[in-house]
């Protein structure tokens, strides 16, 4: 199923919530909404599920406008950050739902939905949970169950709101790549919406970076981190440092420390304060001659290290393919 | 982390238990534990052949006829009403909202005795509503119509109170998953919202029934207070305390006392089952 | 979280429109109207007899009592209130649940019945009435039955108040303070009493309010006695029962305004303490 936003506007009151938004996203793909609180994301999710209404603009489905149609019509399944599991419902029961409310005509026997529902709890390895209550599950479970909901109607959409949100760091890692393979097998149509960049480049074909309501970038992952198109997603994809007095954002792992000074315009002397040792890189803090502190990581195979003490003076080149000199002047 | 003294195997402790202890218990002990234990003295100690004259007056059944119909309907009209200003009150916006939240807020700290004269003005069929009624030959006042209406006045913000914070914690999102799945709204309404109201409801129905069932002050005076038809049976306890019949007005009492008791067991009852089911027992919410 | 809907469809609007009218009506008839008449029937006859009615002695007379009876149940329940606040929320008990059951029932006994619990307990045939008697002291039919049926009633709303927020503040911070080395009366002072102080205050709204409009225990124990025994809601019924409706209307007037201020006061600080329970859950 092909989206195609056009032109979409949102204003809650007179707050501008989505500006001028153009989208197109291909069938099968799975594409990430990414952006910090406040950017619009998460109501351009709902805009696209209909539980909000555009102010003006198009969303067009497979080539049929539906922007004025309701949430119900729209056939696309739509995650909670929290769940929004039926408590008084069991796991079972949930799962069923969307099948047991289909019209008389199009809903399945009893035992057609029995199986369906099994087979989907199977897909999601939680079958023995089926006669349980939502309060007794975990986040995880919760979230998984919500999507075996989502997927028994078929959708041919699948929408999720920061579906990680509310749960543990190794949990949400685990269920992220859960979720990517998932999508390799069913072949859906996939957004989700996170403020996680780390979530975000590692599971999604495209990337949407939002800030205040507007689309900045869009584009691969690897496109994303390596080609930013704007000071703000170069500071919102990594952890950078800002030199003040030169005003550039370099990322540690844009500069090249050397022993000796170098040819390149760029290169400045500076001491190591301090050496810490992060597992898979080494994290280097230092000090130029005017007293910026800035950081910078080496691999643990780096020679250099042998060489490097405490209080060494070293000289920093900064690889200006990989940092970003916007409006400022070196 | 409690702090722990090496000095005693208790865990920390703040100062102050020993006084807090004693006023709180001493003040219970004579304010509320003595009199009901007085009570409950006084009855064990009445012959049981008064007990069943008491007990045997048409009187006394005529009124607690009159009272458990009346707290009934009272409360099953509060049931549907509350439960409908409960919904606006949760889930909508609109003009005049915050004076509705006060206007609940009145029948439960006006005086019973200016509800009741205020109702009786309001429903005679001399004036207002009760005129215009009276002309279909409705009477309100002095018929149990018109105790109901003072029951249901009385009860307002029973079922609101209980219903309406259940309603904002479920928040819409519940809703929204369902109309994402393909629910109508009526299947909305009925599969999802309503099943997740029924134990607030319920509590609230019965704290109105309850309180309906031992009203005193509004009622005296849209009744007319006539014997086998609009008495209460709070009316009779104080007349037989009038009368200084302390054994009458004791064994009535008990019995009230033991019905609002057995309506208090049934609704925590079913409002613990309720949570049991549904596992939100001994399992912390996520 | 209340999450307001705002329906997008017709039918959903039209719902919405429905649910509202039909709300307004019935909260029209059953609250609005009774309380209107009341006004216009206590001005019904000018301005003079109004006032008059207002000032007269007897009104008066029940002003004071009713004043005296809130001042006690407020004070004395309130000492009470924090004392079981404390002793329940910072303390492990067995039968915690008894004892806030034993103070829940005030409100779940019928008034008439707590005002006959009084008689029983204190009343010229009680032991303790007996007692009393010789000393000249008598207790039902005074001023003085009209307070201990008040303390019954209101017994229940400051400790519930108090409770409530105390539970969910936690005690790190009289923790931190008792470590520090504060002494006891400090500890009080200074760090419990500016916590709880919107709950404390509501609640003696709370407790206020009720013991303002008590009518059925009242009524019980009071003996009727015209310009003695007589709290506010009591002349309210007194003046009914005497035909002088005017005059009653207009004393129901001066408790609907009490009413009415108090349910505003309380808007007021309920958000107060609303927001001091999410800055204590905020900063766990």
């Amino acid at each position: 199923m092909t989206i195609d936003i056009q032109s979409l506007n949102k204003k809650f009151g007179l707050f501008p919530a989505l500006e001028d938004i153009n989208l197109s996203i291909k069938k099968g793909e799975f594409v990430a909404l990414l952006g910090p609180s406040g950017s619009g994301k998460t109501t351009l999710l709902r805009t696209i599920a209909g539980l909000e209404i555009p102010n003006s603009g198009q969303i067009i489905f497979n080539g049929k406008d539906v922007t004025h149609l309701s949430a119900r019509e729209r056939e696309m399944g739509f995650i909670f950050q929290h769940y929004a599991l039926f408590k008084h419902m069991t796991v079972f029961e949930n799962v069923a739902f969307g099948l047991r409310v289909l019209p008389a005509k199009k809903r399945l026997s009893e035992d057609e939905i029995t199986k369906k529902v099994t087979d989907l709890l199977t897909l999601v390895q939680l079958d023995w949970l089926k006669d349980r209550f939502p309060a007794q599950l975990s986040g995880g479970q919760k979230q998984r169950i919500a999507l075996a909901r989502a997927l028994a109607v078929e959708p041919q959409v699948l929408l999720l709101d920061e579906p990680f949100g509310a749960l543990d760091t190794t949990i949400r890692r685990e269920l992220r790549s859960w979720l990517r393979n998932l999508h390799d097998r069913l072949k859906m149509t996939s957004i989700f919406v996170t403020h996680d960049v780390d979530e975000a480049l590692e599971i999604a074909d495209k990337v949407v970076v939002m800030n205040t309501g507007k689309i900045i970038q869009i584009d691969t992952p690897q496109y994303i981190y390596h080609h930013p198109n704007s000071a703000f997603v170069y500071k919102f994809i990594a952890n950078v440092n800002l030199f003040h007095a030169r005003e550039i954002l370099v990322r540690p792992d844009a500069m090249t420390l050397s022993l000796a000074p170098t040819n390149d315009p760029t290169c400045f002397e500076a001491s190591l304060e301090s050496l810490k040792h992060l597992g898979h890189s080494i994290k280097l803090v230092l000090k130029s001659n005017d007293s910026q502190e800035f950081e910078l990581k080496l691999s643990p195979d780096s020679t250099i290290l042998n060489s490097l003490k405490v209080g060494s003076q070293v000289f920093i080149t900064i690889n200006q393919d990989r940092a970003f000199i916007g409006d400022y002047q070196i | 982390m409690p702090y722990t003294n090496p000095n005693k195997s208790k865990s920390f402790q703040l100062p102050g238990k020993s006084i807090a202890k004693s006023i709180t218990l001493t003040y219970l002990g004579v304010i509320l534990v003595f009199p009901l234990a007085l009570l409950l003295i006084t009855f064990f100690q009445i012959p049981m052949d008064i007990i069943r004259e008491t007990l045997n007056d048409v009187r006394l059944w005529a009124a607690l006829k009159v009272t458990v119909t009346t707290a009934f309907c009272a409360a099953l009209v509060n049931l549907v009403f509350g439960t409908l200003i409960a919904w606006i009150q949760a889930r909508y916006t609109y003009i005049g909202k915050s004076i509705v939240t006060m206007l609940i807020d009145i029948p439960f700290a006006l005086p019973t005795s200016v509800a009741g004269i205020a109702l009786t003005a309001a429903f005679s069929h001399k004036s207002g509503i009760g005129k215009w009624l009276h002309s279909f030959g409705i009477d309100i006042n002095y018929t149990p119509l018109g105790i109901t209406i003072a029951l249901i006045f009385i009860g307002i913000p029973f079922v609101i109170r209980q219903v309406e914070p259940i309603l904002e914690e479920i928040g819409t999102e519940m809703e929204q998953a369902a109309q994402m799945l393909g629910a109508t709204p009526f299947q909305i309404t009925t599969k999802i919202i309503l099943p997740n109201i029924i134990p607030a409801a319920i509590a609230g129905f019965t704290a109105a029934f309850a309180r309906g069932l031992g009203e005193y002050g509004s009622v005296i005076f849209i009744s007319g207070n006539m014997p086998m038809k609009t008495e209460v049976v709070s009316l009779i306890i104080v007349s037989k305390l009038e009368q200084f019949n302390y054994a009458g007005a004791t064994i009535i009492s008990v019995v009230m006392l033991s019905i609002s008791l057995v309506f208090l067991l049934i609704s925590n009852g079913i409002q613990f089952l309720q949570k049991k089911k549904y596992g939100l027992i001994n399992k912390g919410t996520h | 979280m209340a999450q307001f809907a705002q329906p997008k469809s017709i039918s959903g609007i039209l719902t919405k429109w429905a649910l509202i009218l039909l709300a307004f009506l019935f909260l029209g008839i059953i609250i609005v109207m009774p309380i209107a008449l009341v006004c216009i029937k206590a001005f019904s006859q000018g301005f003079e007899p109004y006032i008059a009615a207002i000032t007269a002695t007897e009104t008066l007379n029940s002003i004071k009592l009713t004043i005296i009876a809130v001042f006690f149940a407020v004070v004395i329940n309130g000492i009470f209130g924090i004392s079981a606040a404390w002793w329940i929320t910072k303390y492990h008990i067995n039968g915690k649940g008894i004892i806030i059951s034993l103070i829940d029932l005030p409100f779940s006994i019928s008034p008439v019945i707590s005002g006959m619990l009084i008689i029983l307990a204190a009343g010229s045939k009680s032991t303790v009435g007996i007692f009393l008697e010789q000393f000249g002291i008598q207790i039902i039919f005074t001023p003085i039955s009209i307070v201990l049926a008040t303390l019954f009633i209101t017994l229940p709303f400051t400790a519930r108040e108090l409770i409530t927020l105390m539970q969910s503040q936690g005690q790190e911070e009289e923790e931190a303070a008792y470590l520090l080395g504060a002494p006891t009366w400090k500890l009080f002072t200074k760090i419990v009493l500016p916590n709880i102080l919107p709950a404390l205050l509501y609640g003696s709204l709370l407790t206020a309010a009720r013991a303002i409009g008590e009518f059925g225990a009242v009524s019980v124990v009071s003996g009727h006695i015209r310009g003695y025994t007589a709290t506010l809601p009591l002349q309210v019924e007194i003046l009914y029962n005497d035909y002088q409706f005017i005059d009653a209307f207009a004393v129901a007037t001066l408790m609907l305004s009490i009413t009415i201020i108090s349910i505003i006061v309380r808007a007021i600080l309920n958000k107060r303490i609303a927001k001091q329970i999410n800055v204590k859950g905020d900063q766990k």
